[in-house]
């Protein structure tokens, strides 16, 4: 298949995280996932994904600034030529740990608030870390390294777009990510409390229209639509298995890092095959690369190398089924479901 | 046509994959860029004007003056609407564009020639100045075409 090529691969390096956020997508059995890859199992991860032609690295968790050996992973991404993005809550992020990040080649860090205000992001996170995400974020500001802020939208902070906006204007924030919540891990769990309502949808993109009109060339919002009140599914993965793929804490290679829900799917680790070989030759990912595999209405759909299906995992989740259109498509035989989650 | 040289954004990264084929690495994702889009962004050093960039590319390629003037323009606009571009000069009090100019252009430079070069189609491909690429500038236009910055 000729437009299947490796991109990017995110390097999910520890699940431990020292907030609680409700919205996580990680895993809930995380105490499985406690036998971490070795500093030297992790570079040699990534070496062989240089191989494979990838050419950026998301490190991310749980929190990875937890690794000790943050700094040798970048610096060995960085000298297999690999892009670097950090992806991190932020909080242990000192001066010194950033400009040796920095010193590794780091080419970028993206860092989450929970909420504009202090009072707000405290209780979402579980813990009292605001006012030292934004130190932190002014210090990475200081430096030359490309920021981008985060804030996951849910329920309980979807009204205050506007402020996180204004928070991130305040702080000469270049780029923005306004991601709504996806339902996968704890925030599946927590669905239901987490939903926003569709009032808060629709006042929400007005809000970021009006913002993006008005801080063109400033400010790049991104806008993660929000997957239950949308019309079609997310082309998740830019198609399962054809240009993005995660390896977890301990060395299992995902299509898509909320794979490890789908229990009918047998995944395999970096610590018993190379990467390359996983990518191009296992089971879970030759089973829903293209269009082959793919059932009614997908199949004779027009949209079916737009959105490739929707996303795998939802499917399982919400269908039973990793196989079935994702439910999230208005035109899926199971939508009924997705519309009752709705608030 | 401005005076102010563009220069890469903060995490704005030119390169060749390993097949040889153009990527803008850019803060989440990867833009594939055709030979042409290439070969423009490689003339980008934080010195040369857009349109000092586009006489360059008109006396490489057989492209006119004017031609090659409204390509680069046009690629230019598309890539700072996402700051992937910024103007070095910038005339507004941003501090964000103020700090852009302090992400040294020979910095980016030195990136490019580290491209992989024993990856790539040929050793061409990693020169700047390559002059057997044979792009057809008009091409700069769908520079984005195949752009999927989603990869998360």
């Amino acid at each position: 298949m000729s437009d299947v090529k490796a991109m990017a691969v995110l390097c999910e390096l520890t699940y431990r995280c020292n907030l609680q956020c409700p919205y996580c997508y990680n895993p809930l059995d995380l105490q499985a996932y406690r036998d971490e890859l070795t500093t030297e199992q992790w570079i040699a991860t990534l070496e062989q994904a240089a191989g494979l032609g990838i050419v950026q690295a998301h490190l991310s968790g749980g929190e990875p600034t937890l690794r000790r050996d943050l700094v040798e992973i970048v610096g060995a991404a960085s000298r297999l030529g690999l892009y670097t993005n950090l992806i991190t809550q932020g909080t242990f992020l000192t001066d010194e740990t950033l400009d040796a990040l920095l010193a590794s080649g780091l080419d970028h860090v993206q860092i989450s608030v929970q909420a504009p205000d202090a009072e707000s992001a405290d209780r979402i996170a579980g813990a009292p870390v605001h006012e030292q995400k934004l130190d932190v974020l002014r210090r990475v500001g200081e430096r030359d390294v490309a920021l981008t802020l985060n804030c996951v939208l849910h329920r309980f902070n979807h009204d205050a777009i506007g402020e996180v906006i204004a928070l991130a204007e305040r702080l000469h924030i270049a780029r923005l990510e306004l991601a709504n919540v996806q339902f996968y891990g704890w925030a599946y769990r927590n669905r239901t409390a987490l939903m926003p309502t569709r009032e808060q949808v629709l006042r929400g993109e007005e809000i970021v229209a009006a913002a993006r009109e008005r801080l063109r060339g400033a400010m790049e919002i991104v806008y993660v639509l929000p997957d239950y009140y949308a019309e079609f599914p997310k082309a998740c993965m830019n198609g399962w298995g054809r240009t993005f793929l995660t390896v977890t804490p301990n060395g299992y290679v995902l299509p898509c890092p909320a794979a490890s829900a789908i229990r009918t799917l047998h995944f395999e680790n970096v610590r018993e095959r190379e990467l390359g070989e996983i990518w191009r030759t296992s089971e879970a990912f030759e089973r829903y690369r293209g269009t082959a595999w793919m059932p009614e209405p997908c199949r004779s759909c027009d949209r079916r190398e737009v959105d490739w299906g929707g996303c795998r995992c939802q499917a399982y989740l919400l269908a039973g089924d990793a196989g079935a259109t994702d439910p999230v498509c208005s035109r899926s035989g199971d939508h009924a479901v997705v519309t009752a989650l709705r608030a | 046509m401005t005076s102010d040289a563009p220069v890469f954004g903060k995490g704005v990264r030119l390169r060749r994959g390993p097949d040889g084929s153009p990527l803008l690495l850019v803060p989440e994702g990867a833009l594939a860029l055709n030979e042409s889009a290439a070969a423009t962004l490689e003339l980008v050093d934080g010195q040369r004007t857009a349109d000092e960039i586009a006489a360059l590319l008109a006396e490489r390629f057989a492209v006119t003056p004017e031609q090659a003037g409204e390509d680069v323009a046009a690629l230019f606009a598309r890539l700072r609407e996402r700051r992937f571009i910024v103007l070095r000069q910038a005339q507004d009090d941003n501090r964000q564009a103020q700090d852009d100019t302090n992400s040294s252009a020979p910095a980016r430079s030195a990136v490019l020639s580290e491209a992989r070069s024993a990856e790539s189609k040929g050793q061409d491909d990693t020169n700047s100045s390559a002059p057997a690429r044979s792009a057809v500038l008009s091409e700069a236009r769908s520079a984005e075409s195949k752009g999927q910055d989603d990869t998360k």
